[in-house]
């Protein structure tokens, strides 16, 4: 037997698809640029005052977390392996509201949250209802996956 | 255009230039400004910058020092130092500590007398079972807040910063100390004494 034919994707939420992919895919950017150009001490130095990791992998963590926010906030904004995108960010902002309700639960409350090195500067209490916005954006994306207007579309249809 | 062409087109242009937008900007920002303040020497607009990776209980990194004081003040306003930690652990039981303690003096403003001070004295504290004391007994002598000082080495993560050159010197193959970068040139040990003049000249020339 077939299965049923999915139905078709609305307008209406292609574009939700399209402004959820510029907020989560811009705020990626920005949180992984501001970093990746910033003192490489000042991320790890944020991951360490959690206390959740030792401090030589808070370092090693600090060197590579910015280039995946990037490359995942590049994917998801123009629609490049898409997919992936979308489930790394989903992955990213439930890790980051873990970490910041953990600390918050444990006592740990830095005076910023460290999500966007130092151009932004939040506190952990802002982060974690800044980033249960961007997972429930992220999940919306993964849960209802629209190739509009994305790069993935026009490599493969040309348009 | 064929989907193979379009295919291309868009790994050059989303794996790229990401990665070329970061490297693009680093190069334009200050390459020290990964070094705190407290730590560098000489005019931030120099055209010659030196950084020096060292450890304070080697022998060598203590012998140095005349050298590169003399170096810097044959270069007024022409040349920018700065200090990285290296703390040879494996050999020097002592220098991790050592450079704690130099931390927690910059973090007074007062890297640079307190580095003096360590290497001068490199000899009294270096075999110590706990150097502790003869560390807070340095910062007393030059006036640092001790009770900060103190609280400073109680605190690990303070020690953050010496992790992160050790981390720097590591990705840049450093293996022995001294090692000097000017510019990209990379000189260990006495080599400094009988190059660095001849490099500087060449960068300024340059």
């Amino acid at each position: 037997m077939k299965p049923p034919p999915k139905p078709p994707i609305s307008s209406l939420q292609n574009a939700a698809s399209v402004i959820a992919r510029i907020i989560v895919g811009g705020v990626l950017i920005y949180a992984g640029f501001s970093k990746l150009v910033a003192p490489v001490g000042e991320f790890a130095a944020a991951i360490d005052a959690y206390k959740i990791l030792p401090t030589s992998s808070a370092i090693e963590f600090a060197g590579i977390l910015p280039w995946v926010e990037l490359y995942a906030g590049v994917f998801v904004l123009f629609g490049y392996f898409l997919k992936t995108g979308v489930r790394v960010a989903a992955v990213l902002f439930a890790m980051f509201l873990i970490v910041l309700v953990l600390s918050f639960l444990r006592g740990i409350n830095p005076a910023t949250c460290g999500c966007f090195g130092a151009g932004v500067k939040l506190t952990p209490a802002q982060g974690i209802a800044f980033d249960a916005v961007l997972f429930s954006l992220a999940y919306y994306l993964w849960a209802k996956p629209s190739m509009f207007l994305s790069a993935e579309a026009w490599i493969s249809k040309g348009y | 255009m064929r989907k193979s062409k379009r295919r291309l087109l868009a790994a050059v242009l989303f794996l790229g230039l990401p990665f070329l937008a970061v490297h693009g900007t680093r190069s334009r920002l200050d390459p020290l400004r990964d070094t705190p303040k407290a730590r560098q020497k000489g005019d931030p607009q120099a055209k010659v910058v030196i950084v020096e990776y060292s450890d304070f209980q080697c022998p060598k990194c203590a012998s140095i020092q005349p050298t590169v004081q003399r170096m810097l003040e044959a270069y007024p306003g022409k040349v920018r130092f700065a200090f990285k930690y290296f703390p040879l652990k494996q050999i020097h039981r002592n220098a991790i500590a050592a450079a704690h303690a130099a931390e927690c003096a910059s973090r007074q403003d007062r890297f640079w007398p307190y580095h003096d001070r360590l290497f001068a004295a490199q000899k009294e504290w270096q075999h110590l079972a706990d150097p502790t004391a003869a560390f807070v007994t340095y910062a007393t002598e030059l006036q640092l807040d001790s009770q900060r000082f103190k609280t400073c080495l109680e605190d690990s993560s303070t020690l953050l910063p010496v992790q992160l050159d050790v981390a720097e010197g590591d990705g840049q193959m450093v293996k022995s100390t001294p090692t000097f970068f000017i510019g990209d040139e990379r000189l260990v040990g006495d080599v400094f004494a009988s190059e660095a003049d001849r490099i500087i000249r060449r960068k300024l020339r340059s």
